[in-house]
């Protein structure tokens, strides 16, 4: 087993200990040592899992302490050990993402390490497509588009894509073909 | 819909994993059959496709906007367990390499969102053949979305049931069925109208690209 393949078991049977066991001391500990393994991360690391879970967390939260104020009912040890959980599990998740090469920590499988690999690198370009189509539509246009005009945006951006995804589809079997990829190495 | 981690039950989402890892081996293994030089390539960019139109932004009356997902678009084109692997794919790259959702909820979205939507789009859009083109695929794709939709607010209602301590205070998602239905439910009916009608326009182009190619091929 590589190191890579140890840090995800590892983080595997935090997440489920830490959603089995609810004892708020247990989950304080587990983030002080995640926070003392980050180094100089921490702070990006702290910010980054605050503000993924600002929405679902912050309106469940205020949900749930308004329906309690409601009913006079307490909150605050369930707002509080909730909000740690959440905190600590996706604060771990961050930092795995941050420390491992998860391309090598998945590839107990060659399928699955070959299709992660070609398809974030897929993702990267489709990503900058986006955004220059983004801030193609933003310098060209003078007022706010009308609702058909965003819908037809949209379903020509969705189109654009589709092409471009057939098109890259081929020229990646071109290319691996080309280089006898599938000789070479014979997918599992 | 992205759930964090430490709102489901490892009640749920233990059995949610030997279930979703059960699919997730016999669609490999379907898939394996035909992982050549073409398919591989090819569900690459469709992982990286789906996870580019969850990026796209689409418009609904009165202002509000839903994401696509797309999963439907692909077990249309492709067929039900080349969509159901991309998907799932793209929720282990989002909630590992982008922190866009829980590893915990991976399943349940896998599950729901993924084999959920692609096989009752494929059965509902042959039931609904007879029914004119621009009629019955929206719908199947609005159903099979509604599904999902029905599938996660079931899974986050129940919640509270199957983990709470003595007093009945919930220790995961605090809210009950008769909360998470309508939440859930009432925004998706009209989000799911523009996942469906987008659907639509991307498979007559896609069907109309794939028969010229083939064509062009013989």
């Amino acid at each position: 087993m590589n190191l890579e393949r140890g840090y995800l078991l590892v983080y595997v049977l935090l997440v489920i200990a830490l959603t089995s066991w609810h004892a708020p001391l247990f989950h304080v500990e587990v983030l002080l040592l995640a926070l003392l393994l980050s180094g100089e991360q921490r702070s990006q690391l702290l910010r980054k899992s605050f503000f993924a879970l600002l929405l679902f967390n912050g309106s469940v939260s205020l949900s749930y302490a308004l329906l309690a104020w409601w009913q006079d009912t307490p909150a605050v040890e369930y707002l509080l050990r909730l909000n740690l959980r959440v905190f600590t599990l996706t604060y771990l998740s961050f930092l795995l993402a941050a420390r491992v090469n998860l391309f090598k920590a998945l590839s107990f499988s060659k399928d699955l390490s070959y299709l992660l690999m070609l398809a974030y690198a897929q993702i990267g370009q489709f990503r900058q497509l986006l955004e220059e189509f983004r801030l193609a539509w933003r310098s060209r246009r003078l007022r706010p588009l009308s609702w058909r005009q965003k819908q037809r945006q949209a379903g020509a951006f969705g189109l654009c894509l589709l092409d471009k995804s057939l098109q890259r589809s081929e020229e990646m079997h071109q290319a691996m073909r080309s280089r006898g990829f599938f000789n070479d190495n014979s997918v599992d | 819909m992205h759930i964090p981690d430490g709102f489901i039950a490892p009640q749920m989402y233990l059995p949610a994993y030997a279930l979703a890892g059960v699919a997730w081996a016999h669609g490999l293994r379907c898939l394996r059959r035909q992982l050549d030089e073409r398919r591989l390539p090819l569900l690459a960019v469709l992982t990286a496709l789906c996870f580019t139109l969850s990026l796209i932004v689409i418009p609904l009356p009165g202002g509000s906007s839903a994401h696509a997902n797309g999963v439907a678009l692909l077990a249309l084109l492709f067929g039900l367990w080349p969509a159901f692997i991309a998907f799932s794919v793209v929720l282990l790259m989002q909630a590992l390499l982008f922190g866009d959702g829980g590893i915990t909820a991976l399943p349940i979205n896998a599950l729901s969102m993924g084999l959920v939507t692609a096989a009752l789009t494929l059965g509902l859009h042959k039931l609904f053949s007879r029914l004119p083109k621009k009629l019955g695929l929206p719908l199947a794709v609005w159903l099979a979305n509604m599904s999902a939709a029905l599938c996660v607010a079931v899974v986050l209602g129940v919640q509270p049931w199957i983990a709470h301590q003595a007093d009945g205070t919930p220790l995961f998602f605090p809210f009950d069925l008769s909360v998470t239905l309508p939440a859930i439910l009432l925004p998706y009916f009209f989000l799911n109208i523009g996942e469906a009608l987008f659907t639509l326009m991307l498979y007559r182009y896609a069907q109309r690209y794939l028969m010229r190619t083939a064509a062009h091929e013989s």
